[in-house]
């Protein structure tokens, strides 16, 4: 949103091997170029601190994501972060999350990152089986897993996220349900529970045109993310958004930031921002993926930009709120008037009656949100109000403005 | 040719009449080549299956003609005209105008098939016709071919004095000579009446886009020239045309002053509209008109009924153009427009047949680049209500009231079916789910068998021939002729989509199978129609009362597990595909319904 708080996303693209179910964009190389693309990364952060849209405006959050980031030497971590703090002014005890493999070697280095200026770990574990994590080729075991977690609670992270993922080929709510417990009793302040999504042009994609795995159908995946909630929840997680969990206060501040339409510096090879400023409009862009053609851009020009879209009112209102309905809070309704100048339930009203009519999507005084048969269902809602844009457009552009708002 | 017109001894008009694939058209090549009608190079293989969907599909739609000029053995010359007939029972009108334009016809039968369906079909409507019948049998190059054995059946089956046979290889070119003496020989000469009033009979018509309507005509009486002024004698309005040409086709259309009793040739009068110029109609003179016309003549009817609804409901106006151009080429089609609830505006067609179905919906398709749902075929019923009033109705949507209705009749055909005979069984099943009626059923030889049904024709025209084909492994053939209308106990089957009735789904259909038929379709749709938001009740009702009922179970998830940063822009070009792949659907109420849906009823009884 206009004036909203601001994040910095930074991404580490290297890996040792490439996890055949991943869609980010990750480059196995033996040996990355960490010098050179250190010197980019400040390059480009230099870049966005002096362009007018995020020019002064304070940093709320930082997330370093690939790739590998914990590959990356503690030196890289404590230059970025050094120098974004020189560029811009960046909150007093600012969330700053680095995403880790679990593995022993990582390990090693977390006391590392904690003095470079990370308080926040987010740890890939996905499984503690190492029959599963050798079937998503993940480099780490189960044991090793919870090594690492106490290598990092002895580092000193005071925040440590867990991820995990079920609805692997014929696993059942069982197996998926003992993990849980394993984590619940690590007692980890955040949980991300994924789904396996087998994403499109991955190695999984391709094995599973080949020979078709088991996959949970519809009413399976349902009850994996129900009884998810619900034993996390017991254990005092509660969910802030469909696949994200917390202990009071310990939310991640940098995604709940995407979701609530806040602006966005990414830097890195493929990385991502989006700022929302009255002369420009909303904008989304993207870095080049390839992190030798994003090192040769972003060291001789500054900048890596790949493509670059801009959203028209509509648009952004639309997606605003398929990103606002992943949140348990839902989204304020006095907020999108703030920035969108109209009421969000008029505007999509078309698509938005019939959801709630049949009880998946609930609306009060000040909140629009899903209910906990909406939730499984995002994407069908999503889908549905981003068709009354299409329908929409040329009536809503006179309504929306990007103009007529308050400064 | 053109200029010096030979007497009638010395012109034969003949057709050729034979069972799809027995060898109709190379034949007719084979005689257009040995009678050096058109040099090698303008021989294209099969001559007179001129569109492409005729020689795609090995059938002739629209009857065509050569005058090919022969030397016989005698030494003398003479002009035959073969008269192509279509080759499909839907055609049976045209076929049968064809036959009454000639005094002879080639009987062709396979000599390793034998006789078939349309053989029989065909043969009848030449012996109505008076015609002197040549039997020819075709392929003896192939090594299974049973010349005794077809000549038996030809005897036997047909009745037919198969003595005189002539055994031939269209693909060689064995035996064409003999063919050809044959026509002079045994097929009659036209009778000698130049000196009486003008009667002529209109064959076949088309559309030519520079001319207009150009009639293909045979002379019985009187002679047809240039500059004459002539009307049509179905139509009770008489409107007057100036012949503008006459002439004949070698096969090539070629000019000539005067079309004599006896010929056959192509006429032009300025006809605008191919509607007026009607197959089986009679030309006369303006100005000594005959005093009855030509025998035969009947308007064509259409006995199959669809609409026909573009995909997408923007192509509306375009589809009834392409229908107006279809139909200026093609009249024997009916279309009206039709609201749906459920489809929108579209056209209500009537066809004469299953297979002009097809062709019609494929023209459009092909040569108007329309994409088109189509509504399940119907026939007509004639309804008799309470009050004594008759409606004959076509469309399920029109149907009356239950309580309003008296009598029910509706029309049946005669099939004649040939078998082998291990399929006798699984054909008689067939006929018999169908609520059909054995006729007849007669061992005709090699191991094959000749079964005659009635059957209504409501359960002909949802794929009975392809169920026909593949109980009998394609073996069977089949023919059939309209017969006469019965009383029926048929009722309107509506089917329920969220508890709203669909029209373009319902049905007519006879008592006994109507809730077979409705938990069929509903079970089918259930398949169909994709997971919504909620739970979508189907039902197949008669009147108020169900007779079926399945539930499409609300969809429960579709949630993206990862939405991050990196992702918003590709993620939500994801669910803006998702949303696209909506507009290929029809929104029935808050329901959202797949084309192929409409086309279910088509696929019912597929796996009984």
């Amino acid at each position: 949103m206009r004036n909203s708080p601001l994040h910095l996303y930074v991404h580490i693209p290297f890996c040792i091997h490439k996890c055949p179910y991943c869609d980010f964009n990750s480059h196995v190389r033996q040996s990355p170029p960490w010098t050179a693309y250190q010197q980019a990364l400040l390059r480009e952060l230099a870049h966005w601190s002096a362009q007018r849209q995020y020019a002064g405006r304070p940093i709320q959050t930082v997330f370093f994501g690939g790739g590998t980031p914990s590959l990356a030497p503690p030196s890289l971590i404590q230059s970025v972060l050094e120098t974004a703090a020189l560029l811009f002014p960046v909150k007093q005890d600012a969330e700053i999350t680095l995403e880790a493999n679990p593995g022993t070697a990582e390990a090693e280095r977390f006391a590392n990152y904690r003095n470079a200026g990370i308080n926040r770990l987010s740890m890939g574990v996905q499984s503690f089986d190492d029959k599963e994590l050798k079937w998503l080729e993940r480099i780490h075991s189960g044991h090793e897993a919870i090594a690492a977690y106490n290598m990092a609670r002895n580092a000193g992270f005071e925040q440590i996220s867990l991820d995990l993922m079920y609805g692997l080929p014929d696993q059942s709510i069982e197996t998926w349900m003992h993990h849980l417990e394993q984590v619940v009793s690590l007692a980890p302040e955040h949980v991300s529970c994924y789904q396996l999504t087998v994403e499109p042009h991955t190695q999984l994609a391709i094995r599973h045109k080949q020979t078709p795995f088991h996959l949970p159908g519809e009413d399976l995946s349902l009850d994996f993310l129900m009884q998810t909630r619900e034993r996390l929840a017991q254990a005092g997680y509660a969910a802030y958004e469909i696949s994200n969990f917390s202990k009071p206060g310990m939310r991640c501040h940098h995604n709940d930031g995407y979701w609530q339409y806040h602006d966005y510096i990414g830097i890195g090879a493929g990385a991502a921002g989006k700022w929302d400023r009255p002369d420009s409009g909303i904008i989304r862009y993207s870095n080049m993926r390839s992190p030798e053609a994003y090192i040769k851009s972003a060291s001789e020009a500054g900048s890596a930009i790949n493509s670059r879209e801009q959203l028209s009112a509509p648009q952004a209102a639309a997606e605003s709120v398929w990103l606002g309905l992943r949140r348990t809070d839902g989204i304020s309704r006095h907020c999108f008037n703030d920035r969108f100048g109209c009421d969000i339930h008029e505007l999509f009203a078309s698509s938005l009656d019939l959801w709630e009519e049949n009880g998946c999507v609930e609306r009060t005084d000040t909140l629009l949100k899903l209910t906990a048969k909406g939730l499984g269902l995002a994407d069908s809602i999503a889908a549905s109000v981003l068709q009354t844009v299409v329908q929409k457009e040329e009536d809503c552009q006179s309504a929306l403005n990007f103009e007529p708002l308050r400064q | 040719m053109s200029n010096s017109h030979p007497d009638q001894q010395h012109i034969r008009n003949f057709s050729i009449i034979a069972h799809i694939d027995h060898g109709k058209s190379t034949l007719a090549d084979r005689l257009i080549e040995q009678t050096g009608a058109l040099s090698e190079r303008e021989m294209k293989k099969q001559v007179l299956d001129s569109m492409d969907l005729e020689q795609e599909r090995g059938i002739t739609i629209k009857a065509q003609t050569a005058s090919l000029t022969y030397r016989a053995c005698n030494g003398e010359s003479y002009l035959l005209n073969l008269i192509d007939t279509p080759g499909h029972v839907d055609f049976t009108y045209e076929v049968s105008r064809s036959l009454q334009a000639c005094e002879g016809a080639l009987l062709i039968v396979d000599a390793t098939q034998g006789v078939e369906a349309q053989t029989l079909a065909n043969v009848y409507l030449a012996l109505e016709n008076d015609l002197e019948i040549i039997p020819v049998i075709n392929k003896i190059d192939l090594p299974s071919a049973d010349v005794e054995e077809v000549k038996r059946q030809i005897e036997e089956v047909i009745g037919l004095d198969a003595s005189d046979a002539i055994a031939i290889s269209a693909k060689t070119g064995e035996g064409i000579g003999d063919v050809l003496e044959a026509v002079v020989a045994r097929v009659p000469a036209p009778e000698s009446c130049d000196a009486k009033v003008l009667r002529a009979l209109v064959v076949d018509s088309w559309f030519d886009a520079y001319v207009g309507a150009v009639a293909l005509v045979r002379v019985f009486e009187g002679v047809l020239k240039k500059g004459d002024k002539v009307r049509f004698m179905s139509t009770s309005v008489a409107t007057s045309y100036d012949v503008q040409d006459v002439g004949v086709f070698t096969p090539q259309q070629v000019s000539c002053k005067v079309l004599h009793s006896g010929e056959v040739g192509f006429l032009v009068a300025g006809i605008r509209q191919l509607a007026d110029l009607k197959v089986g109609d009679t030309v006369t003179l303006e100005r000594s008109p005959a005093d009855i016309p030509l025998p035969g003549y009947r308007e064509p009817k259409p006995m199959v009924f669809s609409g026909l609804y573009p995909v997408d409901s923007g192509d509306y106006a375009e589809l009834r153009d392409a229908l107006e151009k279809l139909n200026m080429n093609d009249p024997a089609f009916t279309f009206e427009p039709e609201n749906s609830s459920a489809l929108g505006l579209g056209f209500r067609c009537g066809f004469l047949g299953m297979l002009h179905m097809e062709i019609v919906q494929e023209r459009l398709e092909r040569e108007y680049a329309l994409e088109l749902i189509i509504t399940a075929p119907s026939v007509v019923y004639r309804v008799t209500m309470t009050d004594g009033m008759m409606q004959e109705i076509s469309n399920p949507s029109d149907f009356p009231e239950p309580q309003r209705i008296e009598r029910i009749e509706e029309p049946t055909v005669l099939a004649n079916i040939f078998t082998p005979e291990e399929y006798v069984g699984a054909m008689i099943k067939l006929c018999q789910d169908r609520r059909g009626t054995q006729q007849d059923m007669k061992f005709i030889g090699q191991g094959r068998v000749m079964i005659t049904y009635e059957l209504p024709l409501a359960e002909m025209v949802i794929d009975f021939y392809d169920r026909l084909k593949s109980v009998s492994r394609g073996y069977a053939s089949m023919d059939y002729e309209l017969a006469e209308f019965c009383t029926g106990d048929v009722v309107k089957l509506d089917i329920l989509v969220h508890n709203e009735a669909v029209d373009a789904l319902s049905l007519i259909v006879h008592r006994s199978i109507a809730e077979a038929r409705g938990r069929e379709l509903v079970k089918k749709l259930r398949q169909l129609i994709p997971r919504q938001q909620f739970d979508v009740p189907l039902q197949a009702a008669i009147g108020g009362r169900i007779l079926a009922r399945e539930t499409v179970k609300a969809l429960r998830k579709n949630v993206t597990a990862k939405c991050y940063g990196g992702d918003i822009t590709r993620k939500r070009k994801l669910l803006e595909k998702q949303k696209a792949g909506k507009k290929r659907m029809k929104s029935i109420g808050s329901v959202e319904v797949p084309q192929e849906a409409f086309l279910a009823v088509l696929k019912l009884g597929e796996e009984s």
